[in-house]
């Protein structure tokens, strides 16, 4: 188990150097620079850029003017030394703007994964256990919603319904009273009120679809002949379904545990975008609009550092769940 | 053991009423209400020795703000938090509204300049030399004294060759930099090498070059490579001179930054204890004591913050297709919405390249009757109909009607010329105009043919915004029109920056750009090509570069351009508005150049029920004039009660 560990670790290296390689160049790929793009926003935003003056100059001190591999490597040269370098819209070094962003997107995408998780479990038995009953259909009906709604319409909508019906708007992580103020309960007991809408919106397909293959899976296995032995032995309905049958049908849903990662960060960046929330996805899509290459390249880097992660732990939990996997 | 209860009880007990009498300790103790003249938290700091008194704080001669204009209601208390937001973490929106402390200021009405930082300013008698005379006894926001020092520091960086930016362009005169003289702390004086008529102008013009030349030298010097061997170059040094984010470099600004957080997306101000600006009473301004300000990038959370009345007052960052839906808040919201001018005379401009690159193209383009065949084609009205709503006005494309340049009736007149001229929608008109000019045959498609045979295609760059799709819509209703002429049109949308970077190196054919300008003599590259800009780039790139790059001048682009080098030789202030018209009438006559759409739409602003002294009118649109900042918003003031 150690050594799988560590030679999984080993080949994060140059999986991430690849990463960082092609997400660089894919950065830059559009033509013209971050100053170009500045210009074309203050021209779009406000119809005039001349408050943006001496370009040139700028583009000097920002090394606009090197060629791209030397860029790169002063980039990635700082970056295992922990100086990610400076982002040119915010004119700040990026590790002040993303640390806590990523703590809120750990916190959303974490958090939706544990309630996509606990609420498609126990339904899938459900339903399963209730095979055709007017509740499995209900089930059913509301698991296709889920999954044929997207996420960012969810959002939506619930912004609109929060605010014309109850006057709420629904927006941030914080209301403005706690904003910026230091944290204290009443701030986490602020964030918490505000944290279940993103968290059940990100979680809301998800949960949907892992419904329908739990579902699935278990009605697989309570087929099977050990299940009818079981029963035959006069064990409980109760012990028969929980200890046996959802033991062997909760596998698969371990393994797309790693692969469900990937969509919940994508989801929570396009709801942050919506509802407004502190979180790297909307940061990341506009430095990505302005080619702000170092908080760009930066956002992607640790976004993958977190998908490697993700993913080994998937595997360690599939591999201690079921004793059949080797680590050959 | 005891013993040592007691103590830590009596200990307690002590701190516990030492809280306690902080608490009861209340600002209410120092002058309130209109007899106060300044905030009682600065008359606090006062009494407690950390801070001089009021009369040493303010200059001998402080500059009193404005109050002559509709929506100014009376003189307010201290005291309050201003909630808003800013659209970019570099706060432009908030330096436009309190960024502003330039030497000489734009009127609010824009219809000339004021003093500011400098009581007086002259010219010699040739325009060559400019003396200011400074305000005595301005203070920086930690007490430093502000003198003609700073100035001179500021030149002396536009001249280092380590410092990367250098002079700006109007320090030149024939490509040789000014000189920079202070004779006495109160004295600043700039000598050209020629007449230099409009500096007081570009003084005063914008937020970014008062911020650029009002620079603290007794603090920047701790970063400066000369002073501080520690640095050997001037990064540091540029890192630390943002008065917007850093908030140890003192500044000029009415509020100071306390805090600049994760970026910019949070941001609070307080007062500055040593602001310049009193009010009709003599009281210290500004009103509020703070400012919280958060980033707010995307706009439908704008909408949201407005609507949830989180808002107290917000010039610029609103769209004009949420109208009916901030109308519709007003009441719950507990504010209230204004429509001031944009000034825009065209949203968007059609760009008509004059140095398109295909040859044939670029003939027919410099053939009058084709561009008015093109002006002809546009259907204005659906334009505002269908893009607009019909909120704006349909007409041709100018720069603000609300310009000084055609402030008396003459000069409306023109400008009422200028809106009409070619701005109808006919076709048979252009079709005429086409045919006239032997542009007779058409392919199998019924598409006109250019001299040399081919179809005439024109590619019609169309920006990819995301804000809106106004440009979007127009450019479809124009192809529509054009090809009714028989003339082949075809929408692209460049991605990226390629859409500025074509404008600006002069690769399209037709281009859109907003338009506004309310002062030509700082920003003429709308009327007069003299930046790589809009409908002139190469000619423009041959102005600016005095003819070392792009195309040279022909025909009206010549003309057009001798007047601009007219007004900068012109000490008559009235003369140089003569030239401005003269041109204006180059453009009516030999013109089109560029092609309006739909004009002037109003600009929105939010304005909380217990937020007082909002001008209810005014300029909301081109930069240079640094509008709501001229209206002195120091002076609005917040009714605690009702908040």
């Amino acid at each position: 188990m150690g050594t799988y560990i560590l030679r999984r670790g080993l080949l994060a290296i140059p999986t991430l150097l690849a990463i960082s390689i092609i997400s660089f160049i894919i950065i830059q790929l559009p033509q013209g620079d971050y100053l170009d793009r500045e210009i074309q926003r203050l021209e779009e935003e406000f119809g005039d850029s001349s408050s943006l003056t001496q370009v040139e100059e700028l583009r000097e001190r920002y090394g606009l003017n090197e060629p791209l591999w030397k860029r790169y490597f002063i980039w990635m040269g700082g970056f295992v030394r922990g100086n990610f370098g400076e982002s040119f819209e915010y004119k700040r070094e990026v590790h002040e703007l993303i640390w806590d962003r990523i703590a809120f997107t750990l916190i959303i995408s974490i958090g939706s994964l544990v309630f996509t998780y606990v609420a498609a479990i126990p339904l899938g038995i459900y339903s399963a256990t209730h095979q055709y009953n007017w509740s499995d259909h209900f089930l059913t009906f509301l698991s296709f919603v889920g999954m044929s709604l997207p996420a960012f319409l969810v959002a939506l909508s619930l912004m609109v319904f929060a605010f014309d019906i109850f006057g709420i708007p629904l927006f941030g992580l914080f209301s403005a009273y706690y904003e910026g103020a230091p944290w204290s309960w009443g701030k986490l007991g602020d964030l918490i009120k505000h944290l279940w809408i993103p968290v059940i919106v990100v979680g809301v397909n998800g949960t949907a679809s892992l419904m329908r293959i739990m579902r699935g899976n278990l009605l697989d296995v309570l087929g099977q002949p050990f299940v009818q032995t079981a029963r035959a032995k006069g064990l409980r309905e109760i012990i028969v379904v929980g200890k046996h049958a959802v033991r062997i049908a909760i596998n698969p849903l371990i393994s797309i545990l790693g692969m469900s990662l990937p969509s919940i960060l994508s989801g929570s960046a396009i709801v942050s975008i919506v509802l407004g929330l502190p979180t790297v996805g909307p940061i990341l899509l506009r430095s990505l609009l302005n080619e702000d290459i170092y908080l760009a390249g930066t956002l992607l880097m640790m976004l993958s550092l977190l998908l490697v992660i993700g993913n080994l732990l998937a595997d360690i939990a599939l591999a201690w769940v079921d004793p059949r996997i080797r680590y050959e | 053991m005891k013993r040592v209860k007691q103590i830590l009880s009596m200990l307690c007990l002590l701190l516990l009423t030492g809280c306690a009498e902080n608490r009861v300790e209340e600002l209410t103790d120092y002058p309130n209400g209109l007899e106060a003249k300044e905030a009682p938290i600065l008359a606090k700091r006062v009494t407690e020795g950390k801070l001089p008194p009021v009369e040493q704080r303010l200059p001998q001669n402080p500059l009193v703000a404005k109050t002559d204009f509709d929506g100014y209601e009376a003189p307010g208390p201290y005291g309050g938090t201003w909630h808003r937001f800013h659209t970019h973490p570099e706060l432009g929106t908030w330096k436009m509204t309190a960024g502003y402390a330039p030497l000489i200021r734009w009127k609010f009405d824009a219809s000339g300049l004021e003093p500011g930082l400098a009581e007086s300013w002259e010219f010699n008698e040739d325009g060559s030399m400019l003396t200011l005379h400074l305000r005595k006894g301005v203070k920086w926001s930690d007490g430093h004294p502000y003198t003609s020092e700073s100035f001179a520091f500021y030149y002396e960086l536009c001249q280092d060759e380590r410092h990367k930016y250098g002079a700006p362009v109007w320090c030149k005169v024939d490509g040789k930099p000014m000189a920079v003289e202070t004779p006495d702390d109160y004295t600043l004086v700039m000598k050209f090498a020629g007449p230099n008529w409009l500096v007081p102008l570009w003084l005063a013009t914008g937020f970014w070059w008062c911020n650029q030349y009002n620079i603290p030298k007794h603090y920047m010097n701790q970063f400066h490579p000369d002073y501080n061997p520690e640095y050997t170059d001037f990064i540091e040094f540029e890192r630390q001179d943002r008065p917007y984010q850093n908030p140890r470099r003192p500044t000029l600004w009415p509020w100071r930054i306390t805090k600049y957080e994760k970026g910019g997306f949070r941001v609070q101000l307080e007062r500055n204890p040593y602001y310049y600006v009193v009010d009709e009473l003599g009281r210290q301004l500004p009103y509020i004591d703070r400012v919280k300000t958060s980033l707010v990038p995307e706009p439908q959370v704008r909408v949201l913050k407005i609507l949830a009345g989180e808002i107290d007052c917000q010039y610029r960052g609103m769209e004009l297709r949420d109208l009916a839906l901030y109308l519709k808040g007003e009441k719950k919201g507990g504010y209230q919405v204004r429509q001031w001018k944009s000034t825009a005379g065209a949203q968007p401009a059609i760009l008509i390249n004059w140095t398109a690159p295909e040859p044939a193209l670029r003939a027919l383009i410099r053939e009058q009757r084709f561009r008015k065949a093109l002006a002809y084609g546009i259907d204005r009205v659906k334009c505002n109909e269908i893009a607009w709503r019909g909120l704006l006005q349909p007409q041709a494309a100018t720069v603000s009607q609300e310009g000084w340049h055609f402030a008396d009736a003459d000069g409306q007149k023109l400008f009422e010329e200028w809106k009409r001229a070619d701005a109808d929608f006919d076709i048979d008109k252009g079709n005429a105009l086409l045919d006239d000019m032997g542009l007779t045959r058409r392919d199998k498609d019924g598409y006109r043919l250019r001299p040399d045979g081919k179809r005439i295609e024109m590619l019609m760059d169309v920006p990819s915004s995301n804000l809106n799709s106004q440009e979007n819509d127009i450019g479809l209703i124009v192809q529509e029109g054009w090809e009714q002429l028989g003339l082949r049109t075809m929408l692209y949308t460049p991605p990226g920056a390629e859409l500025s970077l074509r404008r600006t190196l002069g690769k399209f054919t037709i281009s859109m750009h907003g338009e506004a300008e309310m002062d030509l003599f700082t920003y003429p590259d709308w009327v007069f090509p003299t930046l790589p800009k809009y409908w002139h780039p190469k000619v423009g790139k041959w102005y600016e570069t005095g003819g070392e790059k792009g195309e040279p001048p022909t025909g009206p682009l010549k003309r057009l351009l001798d007047l601009y080098d007219a007004i900068k030789r012109e000490p008559d202030e009235k003369q140089r508005h003569q030239y401005v018209r003269d041109a204006v009438r180059i453009h009516i006559d030999e013109g089109p150049f560029h092609l309006g759409s739909a004009a002037r739409s109003p600009a929105l602003l939010v304005v909380a029920n217990h937020f007082h002294n909002v001008p209810n009118d005014g300029i909301l649109g081109p930069w240079a004039i640094v509008t709501p900042a001229t209206s002195y918003p120091e002076q609005c003031w917040i009714d605690e009660e009702k908040q």
